[in-house]
This record gives structure tokens, sequence and C-alpha cells, in this order.
């Protein structure tokens, strides 16, 4: 392997580290803290949270699950083409698990959440801009939004586990 | 149905940790064959 391939690798990896890294603790976040924080706070105060940090948390947070998602797959094609046995590797293999929940999870993101906590978000700021009442979906939307959030928080615990035994447990296909 | 334990904290990180251990099994199942 060249230095030049090295560092292609090891820029991949970093950038799939960090961005996973915001992601699954934005992620944390929304299940552990503000899932449960959130319906304590005074209802006069909710949504002022729901229309300023809210959009700026699922800003970062599906913008870090899209490049943990590219940064994955570029280390990989990348580690492909250095070395032909890449993908008949154990390596492989058990990051391929990981990398499979990951994918499930991005999805959920980009096509679950994500649509679902924008009409929250427009139905929240149109309810302050005119003082209508609260949009009759809205605990709709939350549910499947919460629904799929917490999925992820459950796939998260593989998708962690076999991400990190490709190089801690080597033992796992032997 | 599939839903119900992910409606608490609990349930979900349970659920979390059953699936983590039964695919475990199956990786090592899969290597044994």
């Amino acid at each position: 392997m060249t230095v030049g391939q090295e560092i292609y690798l090891d820029l991949m990896r970093l950038g799939h580290i960090f961005s996973g890294i915001l992601w699954i603790g934005v992620l944390y976040f929304y299940n552990f803290i503000q899932a449960i924080a959130l319906p304590k706070m005074e209802a006069s105060a909710r949504p002022q949270y729901q229309v300023t940090i809210l959009p700026f948390s699922l800003l970062l947070f599906r913008w870090a699950a899209a490049s943990t998602l590219l940064f994955g797959l570029l280390y990989i094609a990348g580690a492909g083409l250095v070395d032909s046995d890449y993908f008949e590797s154990d390596r492989f293999k058990t990051v391929a698990i990981g990398g499979i929940l990951g994918i499930i999870m991005a999805y959920n993101v980009w096509f679950i959440i994500w649509p679902n906590q924008k009409k929250i978000i427009a139905a929240v700021q149109n309810t302050i801009d005119s003082g209508a009442a609260a949009h009759a979906d809205q605990p709709k939307w939350a549910r499947t939004a919460l629904l799929a959030s917490r999925a992820n928080t459950m796939l998260s615990i593989p998708m962690l586990f076999f991400m990190v035994a490709a190089r801690h447990l080597p033992s796992l296909w032997s | 149905m599939l839903s119900k334990p992910l409606l608490t904290i609990k349930g979900t990180i349970t659920a979390g940790v059953v699936i983590t251990i039964v695919l475990v099994i199956a990786a090592r199942i899969w290597a044994g064959m």
C-alpha cells in the first residue's frame, strides 16, 4: 500500500468516525434526554424549543447520517481497490453487518424521522405565527418519528458492536 | 406488536442487546459451517 493510499484510508476512517459519533450522539440526545425532558418542559416554552433547537439539531443529525454513510462507503471502496482480498476478509464480513444496520438507520433518518419532524416544526411555527390550534395530525407525526428514532437507537447497539468488532474481535469468524 | 418494545427506553435497549447477541451467535454458526 502506498503512503497516499494509507492517507486516503485514514482520512475516510476519520471522517466516518467523527460523523458517526456526531450522528449517534444527537440520536442518543433525542432518545435519552429530549424524549424524557421535553414533556416536562412548561407547555408555553415547548414551541420555542421546537422551532429553534430542534431544526438546528435535525440539520446536524441528518447530514451527519449522510456523511457517515458516504465516508464509510468511500473507505470500503478504497480498501477494496487497494487490497483485492478485502471483500473476502473477516474484517469486511463484520463491518458489512454493521454497515447494513447503518444503512437501514440512515434510511430511517432521511425518509421517516426528518419528513415527520419537518411537518411538526412547520405546524408549531404556524401555531406561533397565527395563533391557530395545533394541527390534528401532529400526534400521529410525532409517534411515527418517535418509533423510527427508537428503532434506530435499538439498531445502534448491534451496529456499533459490529463496527468495533471488525478490528477488535477477529475471533468472531474462527 | 413489533413496535411494543420501542415504547420504552428500557425495552429499546433490551431489544438492541438481544439483536446483538442473536447476530453474534448467527455469525459464529455461519463461521463454523
